[in-house]
């Protein structure tokens, strides 16, 4: 049974007091059969203001957002201490979702799964329509939402047509459309390209500024919201270690990026360079600002002859051409042209980038590689195979494939049978299979795990599960798929770091992202899609310096690169280890070194 | 491919009829369909589907394209049928010859009648009826307007939501399910294996992941619809375009009436029989 709740405006609390919006006290939760996500968590929002949540991933950010409008404890049954109370007069225990929904809208992360209307319009005033607010405040408010996410052109197209940052906008928009007191995002960016995440975080930026709009945002780019937060909380297994505005808890940068977490790069920079003793007081935050505390501490003539940073790692590349493409095109059976005319070729040992948006044909060149697709025109030779005649076993051996989600491919009940699944399909002897199943586990360090039931074991340790099922395979080339998208930056980087590896062991290593600080991080050279064809093809550090190219296909150069063009650095810095290494010879009236 | 096959607003006469009207169409069809199992008539059943999906925009090549993934099953069928199905007075039929003769081991023998082949290629044409009209309802009626259509004929509107929310999941499970093949032809997963017990087997990889992730995803879009007010106050939930029959749609409900009728009497004095077709073919 849902209770009615009361007409908007009227926040006040019976005793005619203002209060807030959203009232955590003390809260703790544990699911059912689990161990405590969240431990005693006080948080209290004010009227117009917006919080910024972040964690590393298990932190329980999403078991909060999860309690303010009651999925818990209605439909995630648990363990709930302490209160959540919603316009200081509803308890989130007395009363249902979609009653609490109507005040505190709740936003979640895969946009997929938020849209199940027909058309953008439809899923808009779905909300509203479900609170029974009157016909002509539903059209204007979707007119008005229409024209604000500029989703307008395609009032009539399936959400599921749209692209991922016009899906996040439509959902968001839906929400808006029976305007609840308190807006509560969980991570909306965390499964969308660079283009798509910047259009919902200028959207909240804009609710924020001119509808004074009271939010809860869990998010990790700290970087792009810096400006807009008034209060930024930082989470860890449960229980809240920092709060305050972004700038106080920015303070603690090293420790923040010790547990993870992504933070501005500038930023950790300045802090590490503060500990090796320069004199930086406030620590910036943005690259214009580091530039203007940096500038008048650095000896501007030896930047300028400032060495190359020299190789992250021991190169591998053999004239060997593992993957040879030359004038690949491909049409999908609906008419779209994802790829024109590309010619591609890497060598065995290479690390590679796949860059671009959504769209830029970069996973549609890829799944070239292992056959999941076939030219339309051209040729794709994959370890000396035409992939239009190699048979599946053929190119499972040739090319590893990681996908984005390891829940796509477990499907055993033990990991050892998940491991063993590819080598069988192959048609492996026992002792064959045995050894590679044994030797993967060993190599992910999931020896331990082999009688597990792969289903129950954590996300992490199910990624390391899908990788060893890969590598079992022994692929001449090993592709990542998006390693960063829909997980945390821990996450991604641990899967990173696993590439790392084997890439030292000789493996060919090829990744798809968009992601520019994890390709500059890892990869050695990279290929950047735009359109359906290869703008650029260049090793990473010469290619983020490539303004141009980089500008027109919507990618940013990270923090560092930027802030090293700003001081007058000729080459690119790729990592902030980079940065505090060169710029430690370079500090005004220092002896050098950091 | 996953969203082609779901509504789709192309602008057209058929998009603006009322859902009932096209509920009825979906019905009258259906009625027929299991009344008739003549090859010829079913065969201008068929015609008409593809006319009345082409009507409402859908190109006869992308209704075909969609009917492929059930090709195997449809074949299946046709087999059980040619191997099983004996006309009912297997004296007065014509024998072709035998499928399997008399003495072969462990089978017994399968004699193949022309009968036999006009009946299956009924049944065949039957099943493509069935789900070619199912696959075209789904494109011209959106799921809010059918749930609409179902509280207007007196279910709960829980069950209407429900029901819409249903068809509104097809194309993400889909898209699962694609995902999910990927993600173990990369691991050499083949189905290409003659054992129909293998075979069966071989979909287990893929069945076990889309089931888990599907459930994850439902559980996911429950909590969302939840949260934008699903079941808050269904008696005086908004409706924004409230179902009206316009002449249009009258007449064109009157039009399928007759043909509902027609169809049935048609299968149900035994007109639409497999026996027309023999006739034709001088069989009779």
């Amino acid at each position: 049974m849902t209770r009615a709740v009361a007409q908007e405006g009227d926040d006040r609390a019976p005793n005619g007091q203002e209060t807030r919006p959203l009232v955590y006290d003390r809260v703790s939760y544990a699911y059912r059969g689990g161990d405590t996500i969240v431990r005693d968590v006080s948080l209290a929002l004010e009227e117009g203001k917006v919080v910024l949540v972040t964690g590393p991933s298990g932190a329980g950010k999403t078991t909060i957002c999860r309690a303010a409008n009651g999925l818990i404890p209605h439909e995630f049954k648990g363990r709930l201490e302490g209160s959540v109370t919603i316009a200081g007069r509803y308890d989130s225990r007395d009363m249902g979702v979609s009653s609490l929904s109507k005040v505190v809208g709740v936003l979640s992360q895969d946009p997929e799964t938020q849209l199940f209307n027909p058309t953008v319009e439809d899923e808009i005033v779905f909300g509203a329509c479900n609170y029974g607010l009157p016909v002509d405040t539903i059209r204007d408010r979707t007119e008005r939402l229409l024209g604000l996410t500029r989703l307008g052109p395609h009032r009539r197209k399936n959400p599921h047509n749209l692209s991922g940052g016009q899906q996040q906008a439509c959902a968001l928009a839906s929400i808006l459309a029976f305007e609840p007191l308190v807006l509560v995002l969980d991570e909306p960016t965390s499964n969308i390209d660079p283009i798509g995440s910047q259009q919902v975080l200028d959207l909240v930026a804009q609710l924020a500024r001119e509808e004074n709009r009271t939010t809860l945002l869990v998010e990790h780019k700290i970087e792009e919201l810096a400006d807009l937060v008034d209060e930024m909380i930082v989470i860890d297994k449960g229980e809240i270690l920092h709060r305050g505005t972004v700038r106080e808890v920015l303070e603690h940068v090293e420790y923040i990026d010790s547990v993870g977490l992504s933070v501005p790069q500038v930023t950790l920079l300045s802090a590490r360079l503060r500990t090796a003793g320069w004199s930086i007081e406030e620590l910036p935050i943005g690259v214009e600002e580091a530039a203007g505390v940096l500038s008048p501490l650095i000896d501007r003539e030896t930047l300028n002859r400032a060495p190359e940073p020299p190789p992250r790692r021991a190169q591998h590349e053999s004239e060997e051409v593992v993957v040879s493409i030359a004038g690949l095109s491909h049409v999908y059976q609906d008419g779209t042209r994802a790829l024109r005319d590309v010619d591609l070729e890497i060598s065995r040992g290479e690390f590679v980038g796949i860059l671009g948006q959504n769209g830029s044909g970069k996973t549609t060149l890829v799944k070239h590689f292992n056959g999941l697709l076939k030219p339309t025109e051209g040729t794709v030779t994959v370890a000396g195979l035409d992939t239009r005649k190699a048979s599946i076993a053929e190119m499972a051996l040739a090319v590893g494939y990681i996908f984005q989600n390891p829940d796509a491919q477990i499907f055993k009940m033990k990991v050892e049978e998940e491991l063993a699944f590819g080598p069988q399909n192959v048609g492996l002897s026992k002792e064959e299979v045995d050894r590679r199943i044994k030797e993967a586990a060993e190599d992910l360090e999931i020896s331990h795990l082999m009688d597990k039931n792969p289903f129950f074991l954590s996300k992490g340790e199910k990624q390391r599960v899908a990788v060893a099922a890969v590598m079992a395979m022994h692929p001449d080339i090993l592709v990542l798929d998006e390693p960063t998208t829909g997980q945390d930056f821990k996450r991604a980087r641990e899967i990173m770091d696993l590439a790392v590896r084997l890439h030292e062991e000789g493996q060919t290593v090829v990744v798809i992202t968009h992601d520019m600080n994890l390709a500059a991080e890892y990869c050695d050279r990279v290929v950047i899609m735009e359109g359906g064809r290869v703008a650029l093809d260049a090793p990473t550090r010469e290619a983020f310096l490539a303004k141009d190219e980089l500008e027109a296909s919507s990618l940013r150069p990270p923090q560092v690169t930027v802030l090293g063009q700003k001081l007058g650095y000729p080459r690119a810095w790729l990592t902030v280890d980079e940065a505090v290494e060169t710029l430690g010879g370079t500090r005004r009236g220092a002896a050098g070194g950091v | 491919m996953a969203y082609s096959i779901s509504y789709q607003d192309r602008g057209t006469f058929i998009h603006r009829l009322d859902p009932r009207v096209k509920l009825l169409w979906w019905l009258s069809i259906n009625v027929t369909l299991a009344t008739w199992n003549d090859p010829t008539f079913l065969f201008l059943l068929l015609v008409s589907v593809f006319a009345y999906g082409r009507l409402a925009g859908i190109p006869v090549g992308e209704n075909l394209r969609h009917l492929l993934p059930v090709l195997p099953f449809v074949a299946f069928v046709l087999l059980a049928n040619v191997a099983f199905w004996r006309p009912p007075d297997p004296g007065e039929a014509h024998l072709i010859g035998n499928l399997v003769g008399e003495g072969f081991p462990v089978l017994p023998a399968i004699p193949l009648y022309w009968e036999t082949l006009v009946f299956s290629a009924g049944t065949l044409i039957r099943l493509l009826v069935l789900v070619l009209s199912a696959l075209v309802l789904i494109k011209t009626v959106s799921p809010s307007e059918l749930a609409l259509a179902f509280v207007k004929m007196g279910l709960p509107p829980e069950i209407g939501m429900a029901l819409s929310m249903t068809i509104a999941y097809i194309p993400v499970v889909i898209g699962q399910l694609t995902a999910v093949m990927e993600a173990q032809q990369s691991r050499a997963w083949n189905t290409k294996v003659s054992n129909p017990i293998s075979r069966f087997k071989a979909y287990v990889p893929i069945a076990v992941p889309t089931f888990f992730r599907s459930f994850h995803a439902a559980e996911a879009m429950a909590s969302a619809m939840m949260s934008r007010g699903f079941g808050y106050d269904v008696d005086n939930r908004t409706e924004l375009k409230p179902l009206r029959f316009r002449p249009v749609d009258w007449a064109v409900a009157a039009f399928l009436m007759v043909f509902l009728v027609a169809g049935f009497l048609l299968g149900f004095l035994g007109v639409a029989k497999y026996t027309f077709t023999t006739n034709l073919l001088g069989l009779g």
